[in-house]
């Protein structure tokens, strides 16, 4: 079991080349941060890896099998992209949203997995039956994210998930993500401008310039002046 | 529409399809081939007409026929039943067609595709119905059919047996075609491309949508009744079915076919498949058939059509010294506007409530006249949705906001901008299908009072503007920094680099005292952001523009500001210049984030 | 009863299946986001199918019948697949036209092979009995019109809103990236959806072809009717459609017999013009705005 495996990832939109050879790995349970400047092609890489966009590389695997081209069968290889902008699914309820995650898959929803989301989002509880598009935005990201995990992945990969939210809803919203995957043994990819907060987390940050990643381990010992002439 | 491209100065084409009609006139041609083809040219006056709306503005209609039907059915009503002389009835028909469609217009410049689509389509129904029923039968004669009178004009026979039928259609055609690329061509017809590219950026360059629209449609409309004419006269008899609501839905298909946005290649869709079922004989549902299945191939795998095809294959033949070899013309020096002393923004207690959320809470701070002010944040902090604000594409909840002394906050777009304030967009939003030279002469569109009367006119009626126009759009690019050999090429072209300094020149090509930029250095690279940077240095010293930027780039903003404003989650954080500013560390925490949640969690 | 009040209960009847109709315009529309202008076509191919399996080739009426349905059902798979699936990601602008031009090819289609002898009267299906109800003369299609209604409307609503299967085609249409990148297969689940606004419109065939005669524009004002009766109703509301049918049913009924057929067609414009400026979100949709 090798988790994802990522070597030399190229992608372009049209002729304006975004990634060169992108080089990242996250094993089974681990908790991998994505970081870089405005602009720098990180979520290009979650689509590219994910199969939103065409890509090509020289390696490309989630536990040893290929990942395929489509992005359905890539969600049903066991790795779940949740988009950066929440994209709630508007028509549905809360609750719909969540079964939706787990019929997707073919997989069933019933009172289990309702309290299973519940236990790791308490404040969707009441929020049930109302439809997902008037949720706050801090409920919605719950909401996405909850979503997907009712998909039983193996690797979760979040876009920028604290965009738009207030410093105690992102709190909220990753210690919820953390213990979640824990508990369910989700490895967790995070795509964030909150370079900070990722560094406290992860067990390894990649920092994403010039199209190509460069992987720091000891990410929550490194010093503010470091990050800042890394970031700016 | 569906991303088809617009296509300018198609008029030698369309001209040299009107020669090959014209010899095919001279040639000896028998009779039904002659009726065959005045009735293809009909089909295309109403095609071209067609196409400035649904080509040029990109909106979805399916009425189009229906006009026709309302153009041969009240010239020959007001000629049979009132004995009107010919000329008299055609422009009392037109001004009915006008009439009407501002009336159908009104409700439909509201909607969006699907509604247009299924409105019009509704009324050519209506139509129908009513052509073939009874309140109008006095008129219509709907069971039995309406006789055509005979037409003469002095010696000459203009009925179907004579030759003088054909002229006359060939003479509407060609004077549709010229009036129509001329509308296409002009200020207006840019305006029309633009809207259909984005309506908000049309709105901040003094567009007014709906109004605009409104003309695109009444003019397509009475078009299409002016093509009732000769087709009335063609076939001597009119019958509702004739003119039955499916008609306007293989207009529609034979613009699309023929290529959508080019006036030529509508042209040609409406006269081979109009002519062709007719030579063919007794094939009557094969072609419909056959048409049909074109029809959806094109839309599915072609939907720029044959004259698409045809511009792809002749953009690929290198042509030496460029394609468009025009001579440059003369940059006019445009008179710089006058400084504004004292604030030229003063932004006092400002808010933004969407369904919740506060996107703006409580926004103060001041712009000086002729400074350069920087406005930063991490993303989703408000800065867009400010300047959206201030160029009125968003009204606030709360507070105010002042150009020059002036409150803006009730004010709507292209009053804002004939107030001198001009922007430009995270996403240029450039008119893809239309050369560097003519996105920037748009920003010249509220500049001037214009009519397009004048446009339809054509180039010689506004000559002495156009070389104005010409001069500043060309001053403005020259100050921009941006080659003049690139000034011919289409938008679509262009490096994102080029794109976003082509805004900026749309932006102050028609003189303005306060210059939003939004995110004018996001997706550029080191030394394009070094150039845009010396840009707006220049602007604000030799022009005196005073200058709003939105920027997420620090080192941009410590290069080119004079003084900036820091705003996270809608509120002012910080305020000062910019070496302060970015050391303060609060404006730190903003931008790389909180620590203290991470030590929490990590504690759990 | 005066005649205005005959004419609103047979407009009830009508209505449903304006309604009907509507519905199967609905039910594509919240599965895909397009709005179906070959629907009406669609039901009247399959009639003629059923049509010339039972007075052509001489089968039982129920045997022709259900191949009709099967016919039908395929017709709407390789509709999606031939000319909805290719370059999928066009636009909804881009995939509405598409229809348009699959109307006028069925219509092309119907008129080439079954052209000659048009309008043909189908086969009795209904004995042409009436009851009278609350002192109103009701005719039996109408009472098997609004039977067939509540049994199909029925189904599929528990279809779409107590299956799994449903909740997916549900969601499908407002974010078909997001409902992949969660795994939703959603060619096939499209498909599905084409498949069975095929069956509905079988049923709305049947039942529209005992009043009227076959022909291949047999459909053509209804699905006008159905569009805005589906509007009025919310376009993203299943039993919206139905609620819409009767009111268009009624009003143009109605109208019909005060002021004549023209003036009734106008009612029902000025209606859809109505609508669409000031609800566009009809009576029970919700959130359809930005997607027209």
């Amino acid at each position: 079991m090798s988790g994802l495996e990522v070597a030399g990832l190229r992608a372009a939109y049209g002729s304006a080349v975004v990634l060169t050879g992108v080089d990242l790995q996250v094993g089974p349970g681990e908790v991998v941060g994505l970081v870089g400047r405005n602009g720098a092609g990180k979520t290009t890489t979650l689509r590219a890896i994910s199969g939103t966009i065409p890509r090509r590389a020289d390696g490309l695997s989630f536990d040893g099998a290929p990942l395929p081209a489509r992005p359905y069968r890539v969600a049903r290889l066991g790795v779940i992209h949740v988009p950066e902008g929440r994209l709630v699914l508007r028509g549905l309820s809360v609750e719909e949203n969540l079964a939706f995650g787990a019929a997707a898959v073919g997989r069933p929803f019933g009172a289990a997995e309702r309290e299973r989301a519940l236990a790791w989002f308490p404040p969707l509880g009441p929020l049930l039956p109302r439809p997902a598009g008037l949720l706050s935005g801090g409920e919605q990201q719950m909401l996405a994210i909850a979503r997907g995990l009712m998909a039983r992945p193996r690797l979760l990969m979040v876009d920028e998930m604290s965009l738009g939210l207030s410093p105690r809803a992102v709190r909220d919203v990753l210690a919820a993500v953390l213990s979640a995957c824990r508990e369910e043994g989700v490895a967790l990819l995070m795509v964030d401008q909150n370079l900070r907060l990722l560094a406290a987390h992860c067990d390894r940050l990649y920092v994403l310039a010039g199209g190509a990643t460069t992987c720091y381990r000891d990410a929550a010992g490194r010093s503010d002046e470091f990050w800042r002439s890394v970031y700016f | 529409m569906f991303a088809a491209r617009a296509h300018g100065h198609t008029l030698p084409f369309a001209l040299a399809i009107l020669a090959v009609l014209a010899v095919l006139g001279l040639l000896p041609i028998d009779q039904g081939m002659r009726f065959t083809v005045v009735l293809a040219m009909s089909w295309g006056i109403a095609a071209v007409g067609l196409d400035l709306f649904s080509g040029y503005l990109g909106l979805a209609n399916f009425g189009q026929f229906a006009f026709v039907g309302i153009g041969a059915y009240g010239i020959t009503a007001l000629r049979s039943e009132a004995h009107v002389n010919v000329v008299v009835a055609l422009l009392l028909t037109l001004a009915l067609a006008a009439v009407l469609a501002a009336v159908l217009g009104a409700a439909m410049v509201q909607l969006q595709h699907f509604g247009a689509a299924l409105t019009t389509f509704f009324f050519a129904f209506v139509l129908f119905n009513v052509l073939g029923g009874n309140t109008l039968d006095p008129i219509t004669h709907s069971e039995n059919g309406l006789a055509v009178p005979p037409l003469s004009w002095g010696p000459l026979d203009l009925t179907a047996n004579g030759p003088w039928l054909y002229w006359l259609a060939w003479a509407m055609l060609l004077a549709t075609v010229a009036v129509t690329s001329n509308y296409a061509n002009s200020r207006a017809g840019r305006a029309l491309r633009l809207l259909k590219r984005s309506e908000p950026v049309a709105g901040t360059l003094g567009v007014r949508a709906r109004l605009t629209k409104l003309g695109a449609f009444v003019f397509s409309a009475v078009v299409a009744a002016a093509a009732g004419l000769p087709l009335s006269l063609a076939l001597g008899y009119l019958a509702p079915e004739s003119f039955h609501f499916g008609n306007s839905i293989t207009l529609f298909a034979m613009l699309v076919v023929g290529g959508i946005g080019s006036l030529a290649g509508p042209l040609i869709g409406a006269l081979v498949f109009t002519a062709l079922p007719q030579l063919m004989q007794g094939a009557g549902a094969a072609e419909a058939l056959l048409f049909a299945a074109i029809f959806l191939v094109f839309v599915i795998a072609l939907p720029d059509g044959l004259f698409g095809l045809l511009d792809a294959a002749w953009r690929r033949v290198p042509v030496p010294g460029g394609r468009l070899g025009r001579p440059r013309p003369l940059a006019a020096a445009a008179d710089p506007p006058p400084p504004v002393e004292g604030d030229v923004l003063v932004a006092e207690d400002v808010a933004v409530v969407f369904g919740g959320v506060r996107a703006l809470d409580g926004v103060s701070f001041r712009v000086r006249g002729g400074t350069i002010h920087a406005l930063v944040g991490p993303n989703g902090a408000g800065k867009t949705t400010f300047l959206n604000c201030v160029s009125g594409l968003l009204r606030p909840t709360g507070g105010r906001i002042a150009v020059a002394g002036r409150d803006v906050g009730r004010s709507r777009t292209h009053q804002i901008r004939a107030m001198g304030v001009s922007r430009t967009f995270q996403n240029p939003s450039l008119v893809p299908d239309l050369s560097v030279l003519d996105n920037v002469r748009l920003g010249l569109y509220g500049s001037h009072r214009w009519s397009v009367a004048r446009d339809l006119a054509g180039g010689w009626a506004s000559r002495g503007r156009s070389r104005v126009v010409d001069g500043l759009a060309a001053a403005a690019l020259e100050r921009v920094g941006l080659a003049a050999a690139r000034w011919d090429v289409l938008a679509s072209e262009l490096s994102l680099g080029e794109q976003k300094v082509v805004d900026i020149a749309r932006a102050i090509a028609g003189g303005s005292r306060l210059l939003l930029l939004d995110e004018p250095t996001s997706g550029l690279g080191d030394e394009e952001i070094a150039r845009v940077a010396d840009l707006l240095k220049r602007l604000r010293t030799e022009h005196r523009l005073s200058i709003l930027v939105v920027a997420h780039n620090v080192g941009f903003v410590q290069d080119t500001s004079d003084t900036v404003t820091v705003l996270d989650f809608g509120r002012v954080i910080a305020e000062g210049v910019p070496d302060r500013v970015i050391a303060d560390p609060e404006v730190m925490t903003a931008y790389l984030g909180v620590a203290e949640a991470g030590a929490e969690v990590a504690a759990q | 009863m005066g005649l205005v009040g005959a004419a609103a209960v047979s407009g009830v009847a009508v209505g449903f299946v304006y309604g009907m109709l509507a519905f199967s315009i609905v039910l594509l529309f919240k599965a895909s986001g397009i709005p179906n202008f070959a629907q009406g076509n669609i039901a009247t191919f399959g009639t003629f199918i059923v049509y010339l399996l039972a007075a052509r080739a001489g089968l039982p009426l129920a045997a022709a019948i259900g191949l009709g349905f099967a016919g039908t059902a395929a017709l709407g798979v390789v509709i999606y697949l031939g000319g909805m699936l290719p370059r999928g990601d066009a636009g909804t602008l881009n995939l509405a036209i598409r229809t348009l031009a699959i109307y006028l090819l069925l219509f092309a289609v119907m008129n080439l092979f079954w052209g000659v002898g048009q309008p043909f009267a189908f086969p009795r299906f209904l004995p042409a009995a009436s009851m009278t109800v609350a002192g109103v003369s009701v005719s039996l299609l109408s009472l098997v019109t609004v039977a067939a209604a509540v049994v199909l409307g029925g189904a599929f609503w528990l279809l779409y809103n107590r299956t799994a299967t449903g909740l997916l085609l549900r969601g499908i249409a407002d974010r078909p990236e997001v409902a992949r990148l969660l795994g939703a297969d959603t060619a096939r689940l499209s498909g599905l959806a084409w498949l069975l606004a095929g069956l509905v419109a079988v049923v709305v065939g049947l039942l529209t072809v005992p009043t009227a005669l076959l022909s291949s524009d047999m459909m053509d004002s209804f699905f006008l009717y159905a569009f805005t009766a589906a509007l009025l109703g919310g376009m993203t509301s299943l039993p919206g459609a139905f609620v819409g049918g009767v009111v268009v049913g009624v009003v143009s009924n109605v109208v019909t017999v005060l002021r004549g057929q023209e003036i009734s067609i106008l009612a029902i414009f000025a209606l859809l013009i109505v609508i669409l400026l000031v609800r566009p979100d009809g009576l029970f949709g919700h959130g359809v705005v930005e997607r027209l």
